[in-house]
């Protein structure tokens, strides 16, 4: 209708608030509780009392295993890579 | 397009491997023969991965080609459980035992390390396929032609390329992988079942964006690098933190390593730092 009153924009904002980096504070908290976790977790392990530490041949066996497994990965998720660039 | 049900191809290629393995031990030429005996499942694997993989792309895939990208995606997930449930009902829900020859019992030590016979063999099998693959698709025309398509298929197409012969290629190629990572895996783990593909399809594809979507090399580095993630992470991490089975949150490691791929550097290791792809 003819009277109704527009009301401008009043050009206010919330100022700093608005320029706040989200994504960056976001990823870089992220970052940081990825290194806590992963350092602290991989030191906690290292350092597990005599009786309780896993020795080397555990883990090489473990390196062994996971290479095993990675080049089943690899065979399959190659394929995977091209059929899905391919018909993407 | 991410093709989910091609678990399901590998699970059909170790499920066919399977029964000439099983025939094959009962009568003793698995041992007596077992280069010959070998090299018939693979080949049994390789014939039916790539009739299913084949067969996906022409029912489900092609009709779809241009169509939105959540159809086509949507139609995988569909296919995959299709192909699970299928061999669900014809080979039953069971696990079943998966023969390996006498020469692949045992461990061996190196070194004062000592592991699986297999795991050797595993891992140079899938090296030399995948060295073949990527000279394969460097060097020759229809390896010329698979990249030209999967960087821009229209362009492709306009520069005379037959897309559909391209994509049925790379179809039976990844059938023929995919047959191959069935035998290996249904060696190293001594059985197959109806749902064997399924986590190793959607780790392979963790794996395929980690090192980048397209990329063989890459392909390669992430599946190695999620491999050992996946065997070594649960101890080397969570160990320390006293939690009771760190094995059995392998898929935590998997699965966080897929996401965090995907916020920080969603192109993969070796990618173009792009995702749409993905």
């Amino acid at each position: 209708m003819a009277n109704d009153v527009v009301t401008p924009p009043t050009g206010r904002s919330l100022g700093w608030a608005e320029r706040l980096p989200v994504r960056k504070i976001v990823l870089t908290i992220l970052t940081a509780a990825i290194f806590v976790v992963v350092g602290g977790g991989i030191y906690k392990t290292l350092t597990l009392p005599a009786g309780e530490r896993l020795d080397w041949e555990f883990w090489a066996n473990l390196f062994v295993i996971g290479l095993a497994l990675g080049a089943v990965y690899a065979l399959i998720d190659s394929a995977t890579a091209w059929c899905t660039a391919s018909c993407a | 397009m991410i093709n989910f049900a091609h678990g399901e191809v590998f699970m059909f290629g170790a499920f066919a491997s399977f029964f000439f393995a099983r025939a094959y031990a009962a009568s003793g030429f698995l041992n007596s023969q077992p280069i010959v005996s070998l090299a018939i499942l693979f080949l049994s694997a390789i014939a039916v991965s790539v009739g299913v993989a084949v067969l996906l792309e022409r029912v489900c895939y092609r009709p779809l080609r241009n169509a939105p990208r959540l159809v086509p995606l949507i139609t995988a997930i569909g296919a995959s459980l299709f192909l699970q449930n299928s061999a669900q009902g014809f080979f039953g829900s069971q696990t079943r035992g998966y023969p390996r020859p006498s020469f692949l019992e045992g461990t061996v030590t190196i070194g004062g390390v000592s592991f699986d016979k297999i795991d050797p063999v595993v891992i140079a099998t899938s090296i030399i396929v995948m060295v073949a693959l990527d000279l394969y698709v460097k060097r020759t025309r229809t390896g010329k032609s698979m990249r030209a398509v999967a960087q821009d298929r229209e362009i492709a197409s306009l520069m005379g390329i037959d897309v559909d012969r391209v994509v049925v290629v790379t179809f039976v190629i990844g059938g023929m992988l995919a047959g191959i990572a069935g035998v290996l895996y249904a060696l190293m783990f001594g059985q197959v079942g109806a749902t064997m593909g399924f986590l190793p399809g959607i780790a392979a594809f963790t794996a395929a964006v980690l090192g980048g979507i397209g990329s063989i090399p890459g392909a390669a580095i992430g599946g190695f690098i999620l491999g050992i993630s996946e065997s070594v992470g649960p101890y080397l991490l969570l160990l320390g933190f006293r939690v009771p089975s760190p094995f059995e949150l392998r898929g935590v490691i998997t699965f966080s390593i897929l996401v965090l791929v995907l916020i920080f550097r969603p192109g993969g290791i070796l990618g173009t730092g792009e995702a749409e792809k993905v």
